[in-house]
């Protein structure tokens, strides 16, 4: 590293030729990157979820297709409504690639007689009806379809559904804006539009993660120009950290794109990250420079004599010195910052891991350009302009030397009502609870959250929960006591909030009702397996689909059920009801083979990993992170003083989220493990100066006062730098973002406190023996090396 | 969908046919000719068996074994496996008015009693679960909706013989209502019989096919015995092989056809009570 230093130094132009090439290498790919939004692609292809899944769609087929939907207060029964509806069903035929449309007006109705059954359009012709008498005949028939209500009519007569089913290898992508169009002409008349389907759901998320890209960056970029004015009073101390993060955030983004990272809802916000992360180290390595020019600033100035080249080899050495000191702290506290990040790779959803490598190359890229480009950088220009810090006390300075004189006269004090504070959050966070429903991460208003209450109000609801029946042998299904068993889920499903449910026992008993001159006497499973099969034969010969109700052979099937998320904690409560259900009703040993698939099932597993993964992702990252401290520092008890104040700052965090009624979400989940790869950079500083000066003269009082005036105004710039990074999140369209924000912010002001409080309050008062002791590295030997 | 059978059963019927080596000038003659013959073998009467066996989409299998008995304008399908399905029956009756559709029962035995089935219009599908659609079955009703190409001669290979084929290109005329914008057929230069047909989607994507797998010989004529038809849209196929068929001793008396009368079929009369 020395080396490199020395290299960048004396090759300045170079140096930064060869930065500047590697950052124009990876903004191309950058520029490449792909979005996802699909949620399936949120866990990795081997889960036993997805493979799941993957076995039941590859066994049921899984339906492609664009929703339209259509509200009107007053109901659809009018002729503006049906005859829009009407011009709107030519409109997307002409759409290459749209297969088959269902309305409510060419929807398929049976009806039975004594000597027909006649398979009609729910309005003659599929056309709007013109009389009111042919309008009644029209509602009544719809309205009395079982299968349609829900289905493209909703209960109230207020909605309706227009299925846009696609030709197999259609482009949704393609098509999607063509309805788009078509929807947006068709508006008013006292008619909302919902549109549903994957491509606009990933169209409006594409839209709103690059608008908030777009707003959010330069924002957080006018930030830290802003703090970095008020911390330097110089261009170049805006212009050097502001290169260093944009050139990080290349490298990361490009790496991102290269490793084949699609950009997620989670991960588009890596940038703003790094633009409050990685900006530490360049700010610590200039206010180290800036310190090392005020102690060398009269060989450095032309006016006291030395000749331009000795002048030069002075600045050379002051770059050097520089370097030199800050190379342990910038590694240190930038190997344990990846680290914290890295942890997410123990992350249940493949967007956080993504997330976590994405920071961690960033953060690793900021502190290669900190250590190389800066002091190349710093070669080419001038002396700097530089205020005294010792002529006069900054105001920021007189608070935290306030501030040290408090915790050094109560440190017992400060100690016991850290423990205090620990244990009144650590008492509220057993009542955390999880919640990580689309509407806890995009909040009650967004366009998707409205959209899909609209199909769980009017059409059934807009989550499944999927359980096979596997009978094991052909024709297994048409057993008239399977059916009756599968009935009987059905109806524990609709008395436990699911709105309707799809399967064979509905189909058998319709066509047994038509078939029968639509008796309803006859809507029942028929108690032999010849009239099941015959009926069933009846239907495919009616142009009737199975669909994924049944296997071609009919040896295995779904029951289907349809209903409102609501809350994950609804998801995971019907799940384990079906659950029981089946294990009481469907013991493992019986040949009928009975599972959940779908859906239900894979959130399920989905919010219970995410905790679990997560929970334990925090205790490895704080464990990895304190052993990392003890290597650097050489002392066991370093490193657990150093996790201190990150375990004070996660129980917090915890604690407040408990008492405030906040849920752990997707996002607020990496809360912690974030606080704790960031705040750890300020126990590292802390003790690191701190031992520095207790080893001049082995003076507690006075290494805390040197520590808290140099280090301790660091950390409060870079806690500060930080949080206000990440508080420009609030203005994000996604809710999750908006609370992780406030939350990161929030959570490092504990933990800068925490750093510049409780361990001077310890160091001072046990003076540990790490603190007399050398770390692995001799300064002494060091600066030998750099004077050479 | 009930038209499919009907469909199915001129298609065998047609695929049956010899044709007699003329020359072919067009597209349109060569079609001309296939319906000539489609509609000669439909004169007198017509027993046949036909197994269809099925690979769904999802890779399950099933076996259907049909019995059909036909007169000009009139035939049924006789359901003969599986067996819980045995003894369905399916009546199809032409209309004389070549404007009017087709009326259409089905027999259940279950209920004892035909009943009509009415629809408003054709319907999609599939015929029963098997790979079989209405175009597929290159049924020739539709030809007005269509422009035919002869687009040259190919080889085609049908086991171990190779038959030079027409290749004719249909194409959906700008306002046709079709499921099938485009197709290719390849008939039999010297037989004119269909070996070949392709079928496309509006997005201009293979949609299903059907293949010639076994020729044999009716009535001194060259005949299709096995084909496969394939749905690209959902992967099933199903392999139609045509087991008997025969001329009866007798003609087939017209009131075999009438609903009343189906729950008195005799499927023993007509060897459809086979396993």
């Amino acid at each position: 590293m020395n080396r490199l230093i020395r290299f960048a130094v004396d090759h300045p132009i170079w140096t930064i030729a060869a930065t500047l090439v590697l950052a124009a290498g990876l903004f191309w790919p950058m520029t490449n990157l792909q979005t996802e939004t699909d949620f399936r692609e949120f866990l990795k292809d081997d889960d036993p979820i997805i493979v799941l899944m993957d076995e039941a769609e590859e066994r049921y087929g899984r339906s492609w297709g664009i929703m339209v939907m259509l509200f009107n207060e007053d109901g659809i029964f009018n002729q503006t409504t049906l005859q829009k509806i009407e011009q709107m069903t030519d409109q997307f035929e002409a759409i290459p690639g749209i297969k088959t449309i269902s309305t409510p007006l060419n929807s398929q109705t049976i009806v039975g007689t004594e000597t027909a059954l006649s398979v009609r359009k729910a309005a003659p012709g599929g056309a709007t009806p013109e009389t009111p008498e042919e309008m009644e005949i029209f509602r009544s028939r719809l309205m009395a379809d079982e299968n349609l209500i829900g289905g493209v009519v909703s209960e109230s007569g207020q909605a309706a559904l227009i299925n846009l089913e696609l030709e197999v290898g259609a482009d949704e992508y393609g098509i999607t804006p063509d309805v788009v169009a078509i929807v947006d002409a068709n508006r008013g008349n006292n008619d909302e539009f919902y549109i549903y389907g994957d491509a606009y759901y990933d169209s409006i998320m594409a839209e709103e993660m690059e608008g908030d890209t777009s707003l959010l960056f330069p924002l957080a970029l006018l930030v830290m120009v802003f703090l970095l004015f008020a911390s330097f009073m110089t261009i170049r101390g805006i212009l050097i950290p502001v290169a260093i993060v944009l050139l990080s955030v290349v490298v990361a983004m490009g790496a991102m794109s290269l490793f084949g990272m699609p950009m997620t809802m989670m991960s588009f916000i890596a940038p703003i990250m790094l633009l409050a992360i990685g900006i530490a180290d360049a700010i610590h390595v200039l206010n180290r420079y800036n310190e090392e020019v005020t102690r060398f600033g009269d060989k450095l100035d032309p006016k006291n004599g030395l000749s331009k080249k000795e002048r030069k080899a002075v600045k050379r050495e002051v770059i050097l010195n520089t370097m030199q000191e800050m190379k342990g702290p910038v590694v240190m506290t930038s190997l344990t910052t990846a680290t914290g990040f890295l942890s997410l790779l123990a992350a249940y959803l493949v967007p956080q891991q993504h997330l976590g490598i994405v920071v961690a190359v960033g953060v690793v890229a900021a502190m290669v350009f900190s250590l190389v480009l800066i002091p190349a950088v710093l070669a080419l220009l001038k002396r700097p302009r530089v205020r005294n810090i010792n002529k006069g006390l900054r105001p920021l300075t007189r608070v935290l030397l306030a501030f040290e004189r408090t915790i050094n006269r109560h440190r017992r004090l400060v100690l016991v009502l850290a423990v205090i504070i620990l244990a009144v959050m650590a008492v509220g966070v057993p009542n955390l609870r999880v919640e990580t429903s689309n509407e806890e991460f995009l909040g009650k208003d967004h366009e998707a959250i409205k959209i899909l209450d609209f199909v769980g109000e009017y059409f059934s609801g807009e989550v499944s929960v999927m359980v096979e029946f596997d009978t094991g042998v052909r024709d297994g299904l048409k057993d008239p006591e399977v059916l009756n068993a599968m009935l009987e889920l059905e109806e524990f499903l609709l008395a436990n909030g699911v709105n309707k449910t799809f399967s064979l026992t509905t189909l058998v008993r319709q066509m047994n009702q038509k078939f029968n001159a639509d008796d309803p006497a006859f809507y029942a499973i028929p108690d032999q397996r010849s009239i099941i099969s015959q009926l069933l034969l009846l239907f495919t010969f009616q142009g009737g689909d199975l669909g994924d109700m049944a296997l071609g052979d009919f040896s295995a099937g779904t029951v289907t059920g349809m209903y409102q998320m609501g809350s994950s904690a609804n998801v995971s409560r019907l799940a384990e009801l079906v659950q029981e259900y089946l294990d009481e009703m469907f013991p493992a040993d019986s040949d009928l083979q009975v599972r959940m698939v779908g859906t239900t099932v894979l959130m399920n597993r989905m919010f219970t990993q995410m905790t679990q993964s997560q929970m334990a992702g925090l205790v490895t990252t704080i464990a990895a992170v304190a052993l990392l401290v003890m290597l650097f520092m050489g002392s066991v008890v370093a490193g657990l003083i150093a996790a201190i104040p990150l375990i004070l700052t996660v129980t917090f965090s915890m604690g407040i989220m408990a008492y405030t009624g906040q849920p752990l979400d997707i996002m607020t989940l990496m809360v912690s493990v974030v606080a704790v790869g960031i705040g750890v950079d300020y126990s590292i500083h802390f003790i690191s100066r701190f031992r520095s000066e207790y080893r001049k003269d082995q003076k507690a009082e006075r290494a805390l006062q040197a520590t808290i005036q140099t280090t301790g105004r660091g950390i409060t710039y870079n806690a500060l730098t930080v949080a206000l990074g990440f508080f420009i999140l609030i203005f994000a369209s996604f809710k999750g973002i908006r609370t992780f924000g406030w939350q990161i912010a929030l959570t490092m002001g504990v933990s800068a406190l925490s750093a510049i409080s409780i361990i001077p309050a310890i160091l001072v008062q046990w003076k540990p023996k790490f603190l007399s002791r050398a770390a692995w590295e001799r300064s002494g030997a060091s600066k030998k090396n750099v004077s050479n | 969908m009930i038209r499919k059978c009907v469909a199915l059963g001129m298609t065998l019927a047609a695929l049956a046919l010899i044709g007699f080596g003329t020359f072919a000038q067009t597209a349109d003659e060569i079609l001309d000719w296939v319906d000539a013959e489609a509609d000669a073998l439909a004169e007198g009467s017509m027993v046949s068996i036909i197994r269809f066996d099925n690979v769904y989409g999802d890779g399950t299998t099933g076996s259907n074994l049909f019995g059909s008995l036909a007169i000009p304008d009139h035939s049924l399908i006789y359901f003969i496996e599986p067996a819980d399905v045995a003894g369905t029956i399916f009546l199809t009756i032409d209309s004389e008015d070549d404007d009017e559709d087709a009326r259409l029962w089905l027999y259940l035995p279950f209920i004892g009693i035909a009943k009509e089935l009415v629809s408003e219009e054709e319907r999609g599908g599939s015929f029963a679960g098997s790979a079989l659609s209405y175009s597929d079955l290159g049924d020739r009703e539709g030809r007005a909706d269509y422009d035919a190409v002869l687009l040259g001669e190919e080889d085609v290979i049908i086991g171990d013989v190779t038959r030079t084929a027409y290749v004719i290109e249909s194409t959906a005329k700008p306002d046709a209502d079709v499921d099938n914008p485009r197709s290719i057929l390849w008939i039999d230069k010297e037989f004119l019989i269909m070996l070949k047909l392709e079928s496309y989607n509006d997005l201009g994507n293979l949609d299903s096919t059907m293949d010639v797998l076994v020729l044999g010989e009716f009535e001194g004529k060259l005949t299709a015995h096995e084909m496969l038809a394939e749905n690209h849209s959902d992967g099933s196929t199903t392999t139609i092989t045509i087991l008997e068929q025969r001329r009866p001793d007798s003609e087939i008396a017209a009131d075999t056809f009438l609903p009343d009368n189906l729950s008195e079929l005799d499927p023993a009369l007509w060897g459809f009570d086979q396993e």
